[in-house]
């Protein structure tokens, strides 16, 4: 169907990565750039 | 309109970012359908033939699973909760007395100390027998300020790497420090080492003297900044950070000042715990959005600056379980101190109820690590309702713990502050996406004008 009122710009489905994530190799949230608030969607995957 | 599982960030006119909470997807909205999905999420009759037109295509991305999708609330099992990173406390005394500061002037309450040699390399076996499955560690160096034992960080540097070699496992390294001790020998081996550091500088000199002076209470400013400058000529591996109180609300000034300085990668935290309240929201709200601006206008003229809170990456970025159990802290992430008690983490060490045992006793208490390995969104009701819990994964636990109701229950202000952080990252990655930018300025052909999205539906 074509859209004519929206756009998609990104589809990471997220919930996927239930099956494919937590290899657990990224950065800790607290050893980057704070250390006072939990920045865990800041980090970078390490697949990507 | 505030729902759980979508968030609207108004880019433009005409232009709205739709962000599926579930899903992570992202879809620009023009007004007409923006209009039929509110209408929708309140439960009210679609009136126009624009607005049935335009439900329909709402329609098509529920069907396909990238609009009001579903999270079934469970927790992953493919995971992995050995240790995998270290905060050192390497020296729990200080060279200047912030008052602001959360380790109390750099003891914790306690004594002050220096870790020994024993300790320090006994922590680091600890992370490397404990980190099963794991292919990198990481060691941080904190105090008080790390660098009054630089001695021992060399030292462990050393052995890490050994270890490392040995056991064919990555070490990553990282220090947070004051800058007052940031000579040339020492930037030296930092850089050497690939160890990434953390210079916590606040702003505008007055701003940065008024919280961070010695104990003589003159301003550290120019004594930090003048290191700071020579290090950074050296490596780009640091994150000039910034902090936020009651007295700098107008914040975005002093990125705007470090960046002026030189300072290309900063962040900016607020002090949970200080004068800042709920009042202060629609100052801070005006700060980001004006920091949004300048960050665009920056990244346009092709001078980007790296501002660690926009980083949220909305065409992938973290998996679901790192944005789920937050921070790792009691299982995943630990804090030592330099008698060797281990804490969940470095924020708790004040707290003899999170003592979780100690590096030269050989113990470590299970059942803490437990309660905080089960510590994740979907034990925290308030994260259920709210829009932005796969991207602060329910908050800092020692700000709920010490400001909220419990690990369960998070700190009010430290939510709303993320949501305003958050809604200005999601607006500025929404503007890069629709607009094309790069770190190189504007991309011509990737361009997506206002005409552009014309003729595309055309």
């Amino acid at each position: 169907m074509k859209q004519k009122h929206i756009i998609t710009l990104a589809k990471p489905l997220l919930q996927d990565t239930k099956e494919t994530g937590g290899c657990g190799s990224c950065q800790s949230a607290c050893q980057s750039a704070c250390k006072t608030s939990c920045t865990v969607a800041n980090q970078l995957c390490i697949k990507e | 309109m505030i729902h759980e599982n979508i968030k609207i960030v108004v880019l433009a006119e005409d232009q709205n970012l739709v962000l599926d909470v579930n899903s992570g997807s992202i879809h620009l909205f023009d007004d007409i359908s923006t209009k039929a999905l509110n209408k929708y999420l309140q439960q009210q009759d679609l009136e126009t033939e624009e607005e049935l037109e335009a439900w329909q295509e709402i329609e098509e991305l529920i069907k396909e699973g990238s609009l009001m999708s579903v999270d079934n609330g469970i927790l992953p099992k493919n995971i992995n909760h050995n240790i995998k990173s270290i905060c050192l406390n390497v020296a729990h005394i200080c060279n200047l007395a912030c008052p602001y500061c959360f380790a109390s002037g750099g003891n914790y309450k306690g004594a002050e100390a220096l870790m020994t040699t024993e300790v320090g390399k006994k922590a680091i076996d600890f992370l490397f027998d404990n980190s099963l499955g794991r292919s990198i560690v990481e060691v941080d160096f904190f105090g008080g300020e790390p660098l009054l034992n630089f001695p021992l960080i060399k030292e462990l540097v050393a052995y890490g790497e050994a270890v490392s070699k040995r056991k064919n496992k990555a070490i990553k390294w990282s220090m947070t420090t004051n800058g007052v001790l940031l000579d040339e020998n020492i930037s030296k081996f930092l850089v050497e080492h690939n160890i990434g550091t953390v210079l916590s500088i606040d702003g505008r000199k007055e701003i940065h003297d008024y919280n961070r002076y010695f104990k003589n209470h003159k301003g550290s400013f120019d004594v930090v900044l003048s290191n700071y400058l020579e290090f950074k000529e050296h490596t780009q591996d640091y994150v000039a950070r910034g902090t936020y109180t009651s007295r700098n609300l107008d914040f975005y000034k002093d990125v705007a000042y470090l960046k002026e300085l030189g300072f290309n990668h900063l962040s900016m935290e607020p002090v949970i715990g200080e004068k800042i309240t709920m009042d202060d929201l629609p100052v801070i709200k005006e700060s980001y959005q004006k920091l949004s601006k300048l960050y665009l206008k920056w990244l346009k003229e092709g001078e980007p600056l790296d501002f660690f809170h926009f980083n949220i990456q909305l065409k992938g970025g973290p998996c679901i379980y790192k944005r789920i159990t937050a921070c790792g802290a009691g299982f995943e992430y630990l804090a030592i101190t330099p008698t060797g008690d281990i804490y969940p983490c470095h924020q708790l060490i004040e707290d003899n109820n999170y003592l979780m045992g100690n590096i030269m006793e050989d113990t470590f208490n299970e059942d803490l690590a437990e309660v905080f390995l089960n510590t994740n969104i979907y034990t925290k009701d308030k994260c259920k309702k709210c829009w932005a819990r796969f991207y602060c994964s329910g908050g800092c636990h020692s700000n709920n713990i010490k400001y909220g109701n419990g690990l369960n229950s998070p700190d009010e202000l430290s939510c709303e502050l993320q949501k305003l952080r958050l809604e200005a990252a999601l607006y500025v990655q929404g503007k890069i996406l629709v607009e094309g930018l790069t770190a190189d300025g504007f991309k011509g052909s990737d361009i997506i004008t206002k005409e552009k999205i014309n003729d595309l539906l055309k």
